[in-house]
């Protein structure tokens, strides 16, 4: 008696292992890893470019009143200006130049304040940079505006439906943060010193589904910079008033004194001429001793 | 009547001389042209403001103090400033080498203001009070500049002018001197009652 083999189901066994095999591979390329970036600029490489340079020895400042003052972003390393570029608008870049600018206008011991172009600076210039800077355009003080952004893209547990194809179209499983921190600092070019500095910082989460989250993160980007530059902005303004705070309360932080060529005025202030009216109020309502 | 003098002086003058700017340049107070011969601009520039609160508040002050003073013993005011003005002017000149320019009517106020507080303080009872008020009131508006140099962070509507805390203490400086050379009254210790006419002004002193 011959009996027939039973049928082989090798090749088809093979054929769907195979196709398994590219299921798992496709969609598995398709579930992006988490990721993270960073853009930056930095005052510290501007300033201090090479680890060899001996530190700079910061003198007390003697401040020429009234001051010329010159307000810049801190030139970029490379790696992140292109995205800075792109996420923080140019509009809204000069609007944040224009405020900082305001603020220090409204100083009564700023007499100009000059928008100095990026391409004054150069990355790691340092010191020797602000010296020309202060040659080339008159300025005593400079305000450098910095910047640093990181940005993470992380799945949650619930990612696996990302394995459905349609699920990372439709559930928001990737978290998105984005942390920004901006930085006016001030320096005096003469002495190298320190002024002042004033911080602004916007951090910004959201979900979205996997295949949005490009567009997400550039979004977040731009609205984390523009949140900070309106933090930098608020921030500037109480730093400088207790900058002229303490510019009264401690004299010996920096020597002040008058550019020649000033003009003097003599004014009785207000609160005086208040307090005089009132000795005299209260001597006509009392006018017998 | 006695009040006219300061009100036209420190209230009318300087607002009409506001009111025409083109004439400042020949009036204000500026070291090349009164080292080169312009020797009106001593008393001139101090009836130059260089800006509107500015002027307010140095009209304002002074319109009322001169008139106080003026009330209490008629001329002293005009006498003071006739001469204080130039003094102050070339004190500036000498202390202050990098000021080109100069305005304002506080350097003379802050002087009319001691004057009118040591009158007050000579005066019996209230008016010695109110005196003695008067020049704390001005020790609190000096002092800061003097030890501070709080001046220097003062506001003004011009970025490029600086308060001059050396005009302040000339005119007080020269208040006070005044006062002991002989613009009357003079810090000789108060005086009775009986000193007094019925208007309440000195009978027995009489200024410069």
């Amino acid at each position: 008696m011959e009996s027939n083999p039973p049928p082989s189901h090798t090749p088809r066994a093979i054929a769907i292992s195979a196709l398994l095999a590219l299921l798992i591979v496709g969609l598995t390329g398709c579930a992006m890893p988490s990721r993270s970036s960073h853009k930056s600029s930095s005052i510290v490489q501007f300033l201090y470019p090479t680890d060899d340079r001996p530190l700079v020895e910061p003198q007390i400042p003697t401040l020429r009143l009234p001051l010329r003052v010159g307000l810049a972003f801190a030139p970029s390393a490379g790696h992140g200006a292109r995205g800075f570029n792109q996420n923080f608008p140019e509009a809204r870049k000069q609007e944040l130049l224009e405020d900082v600018a305001a603020q220090f206008r409204s100083l009564a011991v700023v007499d100009n304040i000059q928008v100095i172009p990026t391409t004054y600076l150069r990355p790691g210039g340092g010191f020797e940079n602000l010296d020309q800077l202060k040659s080339l355009m008159g300025v005593d003080v400079i305000a450098l505006i910095a910047y640093d952004q990181a940005q993470a893209s992380i799945d949650d547990e619930a990612s696996i439906i990302y394995w459905t194809i349609i699920g990372s179209y439709i559930f928001p499983t990737r978290k998105n943060e984005t942390h920004t921190l901006m930085e006016a600092v001030v320096y005096d070019i003469n002495s190298r010193s320190l002024l002042f500095r004033a911080p602004g910082v916007s951090s910004v989460e959201d979900r979205n589904t996997l295949m949005g989250s490009a567009d997400e993160l550039r979004k977040d980007s731009a609205h984390s910079f523009i949140a900070a530059a309106d933090d930098l902005s608020t921030n500037l303004k109480t730093e400088l008033d207790r900058f002229q705070i303490r510019l009264r309360e401690k004299p010996e932080a920096a020597h002040i004194e008058h550019r020649p060529g000033y003009t003097g005025a003599g004014s009785l202030e207000g609160w005086f001429g208040a307090g005089l009216l009132l000795l005299g109020l209260a001597r006509w309502v009392r006018p017998t001793s | 009547m006695t009040r006219r003098p300061s009100v036209f002086v420190f209230g009318i003058l300087p607002i009409l001389l506001a009111a025409l700017p083109q004439g400042h340049d020949a009036l204000l107070f500026d070291r090349t042209a009164i080292l080169g011969g312009e020797f009106w601009r001593l008393w001139t520039g101090h009836w130059i403001h260089v800006s509107p609160s500015h002027l307010f508040w140095n009209v304002g002050g002074l319109s009322f103090t001169g008139a106080w003073l003026e009330a209490r013993h008629p001329g002293l005011l005009l006498r003071y400033t006739a001469l204080a003005a130039p003094l102050i002017s070339i004190g500036l000149l000498v202390l202050e080498p990098n000021m080109i320019t100069y305005g304002g009517l506080s350097g003379l106020g802050t002087g009319i203001v001691v004057l009118l507080g040591i009158t007050l303080c000579r005066r019996p009872g209230f008016d010695r009070t109110i005196g003695v008020g008067t020049l704390f009131l001005l020790a609190a508006r000096l002092l800061p500049d003097l030890i501070q140099d709080t001046a220097l962070l003062s506001h003004f509507d011009l970025p490029a002018v600086q308060a001059s805390t050396t005009a302040h203490l000339l005119g007080t400086l020269l208040a006070v001197i005044g006062n002991f050379a002989g613009l009357k009254p003079c810090f000789a210790g108060p005086i009775s009652e009986d000193q007094f006419d019925k208007s309440g002004n000195p009978q027995s002193r009489h200024p410069l």
